[in-house]
């Protein structure tokens, strides 16, 4: 039985009604054993183009994008990562130290976000929620990023300093203090968010 | 030659002189086939997917040490995003406390109580509260804040601010109790089920030691240990008498009771 509706095939992919399916993937993946083969700089480079690459495929929405986009350059450029694990007083096993490795399993992490296996193939189930797991992570990682902006651009004095540079919010204290209290939420997802990375060796 | 004639051919030869003059010719495309077709994915307007024919070329680096099906953090941020009434920030469902108005009725005398529920079910008006006791205890005065709006916004039952009773004990407290409970529940099932289960086929590890200062533990093989060690209840620190090695679990077989332990976790704080 064929699904209904029109399908239009061109040499590139395939548009339904509901969606367009690429066919061409491999500008968006990173090369073959990327972290022993390029210089430092050159694959978080290549990391950081191919994630942007796939801004299109994040979402249809320009408020999504645009979040999407900033998320990337906030955390190419400004955050100091190892500080806000620190912070959060999580105790890691410290697996996968490799910023390279790191940034190319958070790649793949989003490629696995945006990707679809054909129907009915054989162990196709299992695949299609791994993404949809995946993709929802994402999202929800862009909706908090959202809030943190939106909090930010409020009061950018008193806020920035907490959310983007101290990370006080993350720490175990915060639930002593009424100033970080109203963080709350932002902090569960965050020290969350740390695990995950721990468990998958990724740097979301 | 007639009137008619002779302006055609003028009009001929003004065209033919342009044309000439500025070079142009008929313009015939370089491409044999429009780009509006062959890029047709470019302006489709369609949500974007990369599209795999079979599952093996699916992006899956060999390092990735857990499934995401199997680990505890990516189902609990995975779980859809809700408004938390307290802080008014958005957070995964899972992280949240769930908040529902209950008709609590008796002698004819209509009332209402508000519940709070470790265990999410759907059904009813509902809204979220940070899952944090510092904070419910902190805004456990202002608990009209926290009844769900689309109760009292119903026009077919009308519900009035005088009708919705304070609650005995705090709702802070409530909820720390019925934490413990489940948990306990819950965690003496399985140790009363899987005495001597073999202990190397597990997601998560509970103990309970309070000497360790940290109560989420990530060891090198993806797994995680919560640490109960910091919750002074005896009934459920009896739990960890016997066994010192904890209690081992799989969240595909105990989800609920997972995502239950770390919110007491978190709540307690």
């Amino acid at each position: 039985m064929s699904a209904p509706g029109i399908a239009v095939t061109t040499r590139n992919a395939i548009t339904t009604s509901h969606r367009t399916l690429l066919l061409n993937h491999h500008k968006y993946f990173p090369p073959n054993n990327m972290a022993n083969e390029y210089p430092r700089e050159d694959a978080l480079k290549m990391c950081y183009r191919r994630l942007i690459r796939l801004k299109p495929l994040i979402s249809q929405r320009d408020m999504v994008r645009m979040t999407y986009v900033q998320y990337l350059r906030y955390k190419f450029i400004t955050e100091d990562y190892s500080k806000k694990v620190s912070t959060s007083s999580i105790s890691l096993s410290g697996l996968e130290t490799d910023v390279v490795r790191q940034v190319e399993n958070s790649l793949y992490f989003c490629l696995k976000a945006v990707s679809e296996v054909k129907k009915r193939v054989l162990g196709e189930e299992a695949v299609s929620q791994e993404s949809r797991i995946a993709r929802n992570i994402l999202k929800n990682i862009l909706t908090i990023e959202f809030e943190k902006a939106t909090l930010i651009a409020k009061d950018p004095q008193q806020n920035f300093p907490i959310l983007r540079k101290s990370f006080n919010y993350l720490s175990p204290s915060a639930s002593k203090s009424p100033a970080l209290l109203r963080f709350n939420s932002l902090r569960e997802f965050d020290r969350c968010l740390i695990g995950l990375n721990e468990t998958l060796g990724t740097r979301l | 030659m007639g009137k008619s004639e002779a302006l055609a051919h003028t009009w001929e030869n003004l065209i033919g002189k342009r044309l000439q003059k500025t070079g142009r010719a008929a313009h015939k495309p370089e491409c044999e086939r429009s780009p509006l077709i062959s890029n047709f994915e470019k302006w489709a307007g369609k949500p974007r997917k990369l599209y795999f024919r079979s599952v093996d070329s699916v992006p899956r680096p060999s390092y990735f040490k857990t499934t995401l099906k199997g680990n505890l953090f990516a189902q609990l941020l995975s779980s859809p995003m809700r408004l938390d009434k307290l802080t008014r920030v958005r957070a995964p469902k899972e992280l949240l406390l769930q908040v529902k108005l209950v008709d609590k009725s008796d002698d004819g005398k209509k009332s209402f109580g508000v519940d709070s529920y470790a265990q999410h079910f759907s059904g009813g008006p509902t809204s979220y509260v940070s899952n944090n006791e510092t904070l419910l205890r902190k805004q456990g005065a202002s608990f009209m804040k926290w009844v769900p709006t689309s109760s009292l916004n119903a026009t077919i039952r009308h519900i009035s601010h005088t009708e919705i009773l304070q609650p005995s004990i705090s709702i802070a407290e409530l909820s720390k109790r019925t934490l413990i409970d489940k948990v306990h529940q819950g965690l003496l099932q399985i140790s009363n089920r899987d005495v001597g289960r073999d202990s190397q086929n597990y997601d998560i590890r509970v103990i309970s030691d309070s000497g360790l200062s940290d109560k989420l533990i990530v060891d090198s093989k993806g797994r995680t240990t919560l640490n109960f060690g910091h919750i002074d209840d005896p009934t459920l620190q009896g739990l960890f008498k016997g066994s010192r090695a904890g209690i081992f679990l799989e969240i595909k077989n105990h989800k609920v009771l997972c995502f239950m332990m770390y919110k007491l976790l978190a709540f307690v704080e």
